[in-house]
């Protein structure tokens, strides 16, 4: 556990980026949600997990970090799995973690990958030995997990790519990388909701939006869901960009996961039998 | 109706902030100084969370469709809050007590005082909460008016003035107030003493004081303190002194971790940045230390080139210092006061003579309650 102050405690796992540390903060994670739900954390008023820790924020006059860190971690019913909650959950494993309702969602994402929109395609494909098409389809083909959310509202850390795509960030970070840059660097890859300045290599677009303000949750993602990017041709992106400008987008078409809301299928279907 | 005739250096709708999205890299937004939003919203009517417009500096210039009861909180007495009506008669109106102003007045914010921000609030002020708070988050238009900071020609909406005697906050309590704000040995007033800091706010090491080189946390609660920089806003403070040391390079930069309000951040340069309300949610710099809650105002206060000390305190000395804070903040809001009549009296006979324009809600017999 690490000080920060008297409205938040940080439970730390590790430093680095890993799957494994990953998956023991979202096991913490869903511990004080489940606490919380019970009415058995007074005072806890959210969490952030992070690749490497969980941040529980309080509030310093319903309670203190102290208090919060020996619910947590301390000896009883509800302690005695230790800081992780390795208690169990068997859903919980490499495939993927539960996001914050209990079912773990996944997302199939249309990209259009190269040219205008994915600028640095080339360089990539170059700097790692492989061809454009490749790099493209390694990509798309490697299904990638939510870590966190954080840098912009909306902004999804997604990992691990494969590891012939990995590579530093540019050393001359843009100063403006177009909102839904589909971009990688080191072993994550994500999609910038809005446009900003960015150091990441941007492979293509999707024209999904990551951040709805009207929306209810605004972000698209959120820690532990899966994703999968499908690459599109000009004509699909073109229409799809198109009814999202329009507003006739309806981003739970593109979750592919047994309890997805659905809506009326027929992007989600479309998206998994082109998996198929 | 009330018109935004012009927004003054940066005016924002804020109420108490959003919580439970900071997961999704949205941060609460909200009151830089909550104690000013609680009095200013209690003097004009409202619940003390209602939404409330927020002032950088002096600027902002209103315009009333309707008689409207408003109260502006600031650091001290000194702000400088100006009433024309709509037949040119001017007013100066206190802060820290509800005033009732006529349909047509103009009301010019002068000046905030002894702080940079103060909190203006505007009785029955409707403003949509978006994900479960009106505060203005600009980054991703996040509430607010359509998700940014007020801008000349925007309208608000607000409730007519409720009938009834205005209330002020005793002057004493005010000072009271205003010097809790600014922590323990703060003077908040640069002409007292030239070399007394504006404040004086407590930290706790860590997240990452691992970070660093031996003798950097003593660098950063070195009684000689820190100077803000210009860069500075909602969402954070830059400080300006001898840079910190990093342990080694390679600390510089770290695996992402959450930011929380206080986080104080400091990139490869070495100069901390206090974190603050519209702060990222997470970030690859290492948090030498984090400020406690009750000593964000304080930082919010204080103007570009204010000196600012920073003491070490542990967690425990934060939560009792938080809630140290709580109990003189309320202490203060409970101690308001009927607008006294007899001064009342004086002012409506000269404006009566002056204008014919009377304040009849102040002029209501005096009753004793608390907001």
């Amino acid at each position: 556990m690490l000080d920060a102050g008297d409205s938040a405690l940080v439970l730390e796992f590790g430093t680095r980026i890993d799957p494994e540390i990953a998956a023991r903060v979202a096991r913490l994670d869903r511990r004080v949600a489940a606490l919380v739900a019970a009415g058995r954390l007074p005072g806890v008023v959210e969490t952030v997990p992070t690749f490497r820790s969980l941040a529980v924020l309080i509030d310093p006059l319903a309670t203190d970090p102290a208090t919060v860190a020996e619910a947590l971690l301390g000896a009883g019913p509800d302690g005695g799995a230790g800081a992780d909650g390795r208690e169990g959950d068997a859903a919980a494993g490499s495939s993927g973690e539960p996001g914050p309702s209990g079912a773990t969602r996944t997302w199939v994402l249309p990209v259009r990958y190269g040219g205008e929109h994915g600028p640095d395609l080339d360089e990539v494909a170059e700097r790692t030995g492989l061809a454009p098409e490749e790099v493209v389809a390694l990509h798309a083909d490697t299904e990638v997990g939510v870590y966190m959310l954080g840098f912009l509202p909306g902004y999804a850390f997604l990992g691990d790519t494969d590891a012939r795509l990995h590579l530093p960030r540019r050393a001359e970070p843009r100063t403006r990388v177009p909102a839904g840059s589909v971009a990688v660097a080191t072993t994550l890859t994500g999609v910038y909701p809005v446009d900003s300045p960015g150091g990441w290599h941007p492979l293509g677009h999707c024209p999904v939006p990551m951040f709805d303000a009207s929306a209810s949750p605004p972000a698209l993602l959120a820690p532990g869901d899966r994703v999968r990017f499908e690459p599109v041709d000009a004509a699909r992106h073109d229409e799809l960009r198109a009814r999202a400008a329009a507003g006739r987008l309806d981003a739970r078409d593109f979750r592919v996961d047994r309890d997805g809301a659905g809506g009326n299928g027929a992007d989600g279907a479309a998206a998994d039998e082109a998996r198929a | 109706m009330i018109r935004v005739i012009a927004p003054g250096l940066y005016a924002s709708v804020q109420d108490e902030g959003r919580r439970g999205l900071r997961r999704l890299g949205i941060p609460w937004a909200g009151a830089l100084v909550p104690a000013f939003l609680h009095a200013a919203n209690a003097l004009a009517g409202n619940a003390p969370d209602a939404p409330a417009i927020e002032c950088f500096e002096g600027g902002l210039e209103l315009e009333l469709g309707a008689p409207t009861r408003i109260a502006l909180a600031a650091l001290g007495l000194e702000a400088r809050l100006r009433a024309i009506a709509a037949d040119g008669t001017v007013r100066e109106l206190a802060p820290w007590r509800g005033h009732r102003l006529e349909s047509g007045t103009r009301l010019r914010l002068l000046a905030t005082g002894r702080g940079r921000v103060a909190t203006l609030a505007i009785g029955g002020l409707e403003v949509a909460p978006v994900h479960g708070s009106a505060s203005t988050y600009p980054a991703s238009g996040l509430g607010g008016v359509d998700g940014r900071a007020l801008a000349a020609g925007d309208a608000l909406r607000a409730a007519a003035a409720a009938p009834g005697p205005e209330r002020r906050v005793a002057d004493a309590s005010v000072a009271r107030l205003s010097a809790a704000l600014l922590g323990a040995g703060g003077e908040g007033s640069d002409g007292d003493a030239p070399d007394a800091p504006f404040a004086t706010v407590a930290a706790v090491p860590g997240p990452q004081a691992g970070a660093f080189a031996p003798g950097a946390l003593e660098a950063l609660f070195d009684a000689g303190g820190w100077t803000v920089s210009t860069a500075t806003d909602r969402m954070g403070a830059r400080l300006e002194g001898a840079p910190l040391e990093h342990a080694d390079a390679a600390a510089r930069d770290i695996v992402s971790d959450a930011i929380v309000p206080g986080s104080i951040q400091v990139p490869g340069a070495g100069l901390p940045i206090v974190l603050l309300a519209d702060a990222h949610t997470a970030g690859g710099y290492p948090k030498i230390a984090t400020l406690g809650s009750a000593d964000l105002a304080a930082v919010a206060l204080a103007r570009p080139g204010a000196h600012l000390v920073l003491a070490r305190t542990d967690v425990a000395g934060a939560v009792a210092r938080a809630r140290a804070l709580a109990g003189t903040i309320a202490r203060a809001l409970a101690d308001t006061v009927p607008v006294a009549p007899e001064l009342d009296a004086r002012r409506l006979l000269s404006e009566n003579l002056v204008s014919g324009v009377t304040d009849g809600a102040d002029a209501a017999p005096p009753t004793r309650s608390d907001p």
